[in-house]
């Protein structure tokens, strides 16, 4: 379908006074509610360059301890890092910033193609039990996770993984990553259900008079048709398991292995400790950012295949 | 199933007493170290003799040892500290010091897989439940029994009693390794400037509190998960003014514990201070350690109810020259049952070793370094607090105001000394941390939060799928 | 449709057996085996440390502690609230910008967006972005009755009233503060699934409606709604989803379950019951069972009023 749809390029029309007043009226509203999602990041953003004492003795003033070299009493610019640099380095996020990304990326791909292909069977082809497999898929959506830690552990530890320490699943990146995969992929699978009812019959129809087989037209002509849908699918799952938190905490527990969300908890629930709120503020900055900057650059993609999805 | 908790005289006075005072390394008995050989058949490596009062447990060399320290306040280098022991003393085992956070959620499928870590310091929010796991433990009376690394008998260099909370049924099932002491804290520096005295009696603190207002402080504040420190207060307030009954009504999830005469006379007077304004609002809503720092920075308060564990806690926000102090908590009257001295103290930090472990002998040779003097006199230097090992503190406490202090309290505490363990025995914490919220944001009256505390304790003691303990 | 010749080649074979098998496999190894595990666990004693072949079975008994248990009741209470409100709070907000923001241009021509959509939509997304655990935390600072933003902000325009005011400290306010802090972790996402629905509307309708001299709010009312309402549906469920658990948002702004328990929830009950106090596994997993049926049964509960209001059966996103 490509009719018209609407547009948000302004063309230059005279323009009525209802007009003005509503278009007034959701500008305040609009900007309202942009300073209430940018103000509060904004606020972590400028906390992430305070001391841990004058975050606790004001939360409104602005840095200064940070922008001001000890020994003269002047004004630096050297050690507005400080915060970073110590989270990044001691208390080790340098290190669970690489852990999540190899982790999530792996899984986000894997559980894309694996998605994929298991939402394009079900839903291009038809068979006893198809109906079957999708509800149980979605039912995977309604599962509290942690219910299912104890039994995943002992699944994992009894799955073999030749090249592991322990020869098994368990405590490695690999089991983490299959894990994710298992977990995203009712989203997915559900997700693209929908994406690949919707796309014409007619061009695989045509590929297979040409005597293409099934995993050629799927590789060759379904896929790359489905490439809006994946990108988004790609885009929510590596936000959604970026920000995974019960089952690393559970799953993941070697300290050198920590992801980022798991890293940011252990350290913002350190008791009986000198808790240093600076490096805390820096580690949250540092865990957004990452996925701040994917949405910026992807934003374009999601939009347009979240908008061509829903076309029926 | 009951377990009997033994208490023979808790931390008796050679606590007190040795704090300060080396005492001569007492060097006489001390039984062969009943060593038991570790799991299974030596594979390949070898073996040392169980008679090795350098091996007592014969640990295999080589071979791995699997410990998972508690990063919380002490952090895991004093463990790592005590790791590099054991590999010197034994070469070709490897000690593997990992950080737990919350011992429960990462250990329990360990535990139900069956590869729990050699041992574990079980300590933090997220401790497993003794109940839980108790017939899953080593007996660690063997521990205790072998000499130390610097050749003394183990025992004979502890504080007397500090084994008795971790002893069921004759079983040391934990090993706790650190000597908390609980009290309250101040900036020793504002009293002397304003002139004020810690209190002695709630009396006292009503008027310090009136004193307190009029310089625009409160006399107290609290943080939304520490609000039970409170009720720590309150306990060793009504223990000192009731006596043991008190303590054994509480231990004992006895009927109507919570109306004992000395709890009542207690919440009243805390009610009262809450009624006065004297506590500074808002804590329910307040993350704790902010909350301290409102107490430790601004000094927007003057008391603070907490264990030792307060100053290491609040190192980079406290205010310069604060000089952090503790005092025995206040007394109802001005004679009661234990003196004003008394102190609630716990050897905390539980140690154990799971019997399942892969290398239940490398968990006890762990301990056993632990459990030397070099270990312990590290710990206590780089921690500033005392560990159950005697002897580790110098006269200057390495510099720590609240370190001196807390050796002080034990040393004039003498034999008045006590602890209890129900709420953390039978997990009650979080049901009580949400009462004294209620309570000190003035929601709830004396009478109510009684009952609520009563129905709380009440539920347990009818719960039959909980096993109970018995204190005597 | 597949509409092929029905014998069975190796390549359909092998295309079976490795598109459906492959994550099929994966699916019922580490999901829906753990989960039938925990069934099991339910109707048993087992306290989460020794082995599992030595608990002993209960039956229903975790069961039938749970519905006479005051705080389970309690905390179900509070995620049915939850999963009315936070689903209809996000809704409406999220359909209100959305509207203004694709229509809100001027009323003649084509239709067109506000001046500066693309701005707000990718602003308004952003906490979508940010993990649950963070958002949690931030909030509880910012709300933090002495040194938070939020009562900093309150007091310098004179409302002297919130000085100390413990937002999440207090019964009557922790509840629907804590709402609004997931309403604000979401709004965005259902936002932008709203805009686009609302722009695979074809514009013709738009411009007929506009030809009868309907106004903005009828137009939004009997046009834009009923169109998208598959939409709406959909995020309905997913909102309500993340309601009856919202572990990690309540766990992060009131650790303890809220000023009198008012904030608790199931999952935080589960996750007490399980991992804290005495590991109650047997019971927890009981929990963890009943809040699985309870969110079934909602999603259950959504199509069937909207099927009955006419709309249709299949979802869409």
């Amino acid at each position: 379908m490509s009719t018209n749809t609407l547009s948000e390029n302004n063309r230059k029309v005279t323009v009525s006074r209802s007009d003005k007043t509503f278009a007034g009226v959701s500008h305040v509203l609009l900007v309202i509610w942009s300073l209430l999602v940018v103000g509060p990041l904004l606020w972590t953003l400028m906390t992430s360059f305070k001391t841990t004492r004058e975050i606790t003795a004001s939360s409104t003033a602005l840095p200064s301890a940070l922008l001001t070299d000890p020994e003269t009493g002047s004004f630096s610019l050297s050690y507005l890092f400080t915060n970073y640099i110590s989270a990044w380095t001691s208390d080790n996020f340098g290190r669970y910033f690489f852990n999540t990304f190899i982790v999530v990326t792996s899984a986000m791909l894997l559980v894309m193609l694996l998605g994929a292909m298991c939402a394009y069977v079900l839903a291009r082809y038809q068979f006893k039990g198809s109906q079957l497999i999708y509800y149980l898929m979605l039912a995977g959506l309604t599962f509290p996770i942690f219910l299912a830690i104890v039994p995943l552990y002992q699944v994992l530890k009894s799955l073999p993984l030749p090249w592991a320490p322990n020869g098994v699943f368990l405590g490695t990146f690999e089991g983490l990553i299959l894990t994710y995969v298992a977990f995203a992929l009712p989203f997915t699978v559900f997700f693209l259900y929908a994406f690949f009812r919707t796309l014409p019959n007619e061009i695989a129809e045509a590929a297979q008079v040409d005597g293409a087989g099934h995993w050629t037209t799927f590789f060759r002509i379904m896929l790359p048709m489905a490439k809006p849908g994946l990108a988004s699918i790609g885009i929510f799952n590596f936000l959604g398991l970026w920000n995974q938190l019960l089952l690393p905490l559970a799953l993941n527990t070697k300290e050198e292995q920590y992801v980022l969300a798991q890293g940011v908890f252990n350290f913002a629930n350190k008791a009986k400790y000198e808790v240093n709120f600076g490096s805390l503020f820096a580690a949250v900055i540092i865990t957004i950012v990452p996925v701040l900057i994917v949405y910026m650059i992807f934003q374009r993609q999601l939009q347009g295949s979240v908008s061509q999805g829903t076309m029926k | 199933m009951t377990y009997s908790l033994h208490r023979r005289g808790f931390l008796k006075g050679a606590l007190a007493a040795g704090a300060l005072i080396p005492l001569a390394a007492c060097a006489g008995g001390g039984d062969d170290p009943k060593a038991t050989p570790a799991g299974s058949e030596p594979a390949g490596g070898e073996t040392t003799t169980q008679a090795d009062p350098n091996n007592p447990f014969g640990l295999k060399v080589p071979s791995d040892v699997d410990a998972a320290i508690f990063n919380g306040g002490y952090g895991i280098a004093y463990a790592e500290f005590a790791g590099a022991m054991v590999e010197k003393q034994h070469d070709g085992v490897k000690v593997k010091v990992s950080k737990i956070q919350d011992a429960t959620t990462e250990l329990q499928p360990r535990f139900a897989g069956g590869d729990p870590p050699d041992v574990i310091d079980n300590a933090g929010k997220g401790k497993i439940g003794l109940a839980a796991i108790l017939d899953q433990l080593e007996d660690l009376n063997d521990v205790i029994d072998s000499n130390n690394y610097e050749g003394d008998p183990i025992r004979d260099t502890l504080y007397a009693g500090v084994l008795e909370p971790g002893t069921i049924d004759d079983k040391l099932a934990v090993i706790n390794y650190v000597l908390t002491v609980f009290g309250l804290w101040y900036s020793a520096s504002l009293f002397e400037e304003n002139g004020w005295e810690p209190p002695k009696t709630w009396d006292d603190a009503i008027a310090l509190g009136a004193k307190a207002k009029e310089k625009g402080k409160y006399l107290f504040l609290w943080g939304n998960e520490a609000s039970d420190y409170y009720m720590e207060l309150a306990i060793t307030s009504a223990i000192k003014e009731g006596g043991d009954e008190v303590r054994l009504a509480l231990d004992n999830l006895e009927e109507g514990c919570w109306s004992k005469p000395a709890l009542q006379a207690v919440f009243g007077k805390m009610e009262e201070i809450v009624k006065a304004g004297y506590v500074k609002p808002g804590g329910g809503g307040t993350q704790f350690t902010a909350a301290q720092a409102a107490w430790s920075q601004a000094q927007e308060a003057l008391l603070y109810p907490s264990g030792a564990w307060i100053e290491n806690e609040m190192k980079s926000q406290t205010k310069e020259d604060f000089k952090m102090t503790g005092t025995p908590v206040p007394t109802v009257t001005a004679s009661p049952s234990k003196p004003f001295e008394a102190i609630h103290s716990a050897a905390d930090e539980p140690y154990i070793v799971p019997s399942q472990g892969k290398n239940v002998a490398g968990g006890k040779e762990f301990m056993r370094a632990m459990l030397s003097k070099e270990a312990a006199t590290n710990f206590a230097k780089e921690i500033l607090s005392p560990t159950i090992v005697k002897d580790t503190v110098p006269e200057d406490g390495f510099g720590s105001t609240a370190l001196v202090s807390q050796i002080g309290m034990l040393g004039a505490a003498g034999d008045n000394v006590f602890t209890w363990k129900f709420n953390a025995f039978y997990g009650m914490g979080n049901d009580t941390v949400v009462l004294w919220n209620s309570f000190l944001d003035g929601k709830l009256s004396t009478a109510e939060l009684t009952s609520k505390l009563q129905e709380v304790t009440d539920a347990i003691r009818n719960d039959d799928a909980i096993e109970k303990f018995k204190a005597s | 449709m597949q509409r092929r010749k029905r014998h069975l080649s190796f390549d359909k074979i092998s295309f079976m057996v490795v598109f459906l098998g492959l994550p099929l496999l994966i699916y019922l190894v580490l999901v829906i085996y753990p989960f039938l595990q925990a069934v099991h666990l339910s109707l048993t004693n087992w306290r989460g440390f020794g082995p599992i072949s030595e608990a002993d079975y209960v039956w229903l008994d975790n069961y039938v502690y749970l519905f006479t248990s005051s705080k389970f009741m309690l905390a179900l209470g509070h995620n049915a609230m939850l999963a009315v409100f936070l689903p209809l709070i996000t809704i409406i907000l999220a359909l209100t910008l959305a509207i203004v923001i694709t229509v809100g241009g001027h009323s003649h021509g084509t239709i067109r967006g506000i001046r500066g959509a693309s701005f707000y939509r990718i602003v308004s997304f952003f906490p979508y972005v940010i993990p649950g655990i963070i958002i949690g935390l931030m909030w509880r600072l910012l709300l933090d009755p002495g040194m938070g933003l939020v009562n900093g902000l309150l007091t310098t325009i004179g409302l002297d009233q919130f000085k100390d005011f413990a937002w999440l400290g207090k019964e009557e306010t922790a509840m629907p503060v804590s709402m609004l802090v997931i309403v604000w972790g979401f709004v965005g996402f259902y936002m932008l699934l709203f805009i686009a629905a609302i722009k695979s509307i074809p514009s013709e309708i738009y411009e007929a409606v506009r030809i009868d001299g309907a106004g903005r709010w009828t137009t939004a009312v009997r046009v834009t709604i009923p169109l998208i309402r598959d939409n709406i549906q959909t995020a309905y469920i997913y909102m309500g989803i993340i309601a009856l658990d919202a572990f990690i948002y309540m766990v992060a702004l009131n650790p303890t379950g809220g000023p009198n328990y008012s904030t608790l929830v199931m999952s935080q009950e589960l996750f007490n019951t399980a991992f804290g106090g005495q590991n109650m596994w047997g019971r927890g997993s009981a929990m963890g069972v009943v809040l699985a049926l309870v969110t079934l049964a909602f999603s259950g509960l959504v199509f069937l009023v909207n099927r009955l209001t006419g709309g249709k059966d299949a979802v869409s996103y």
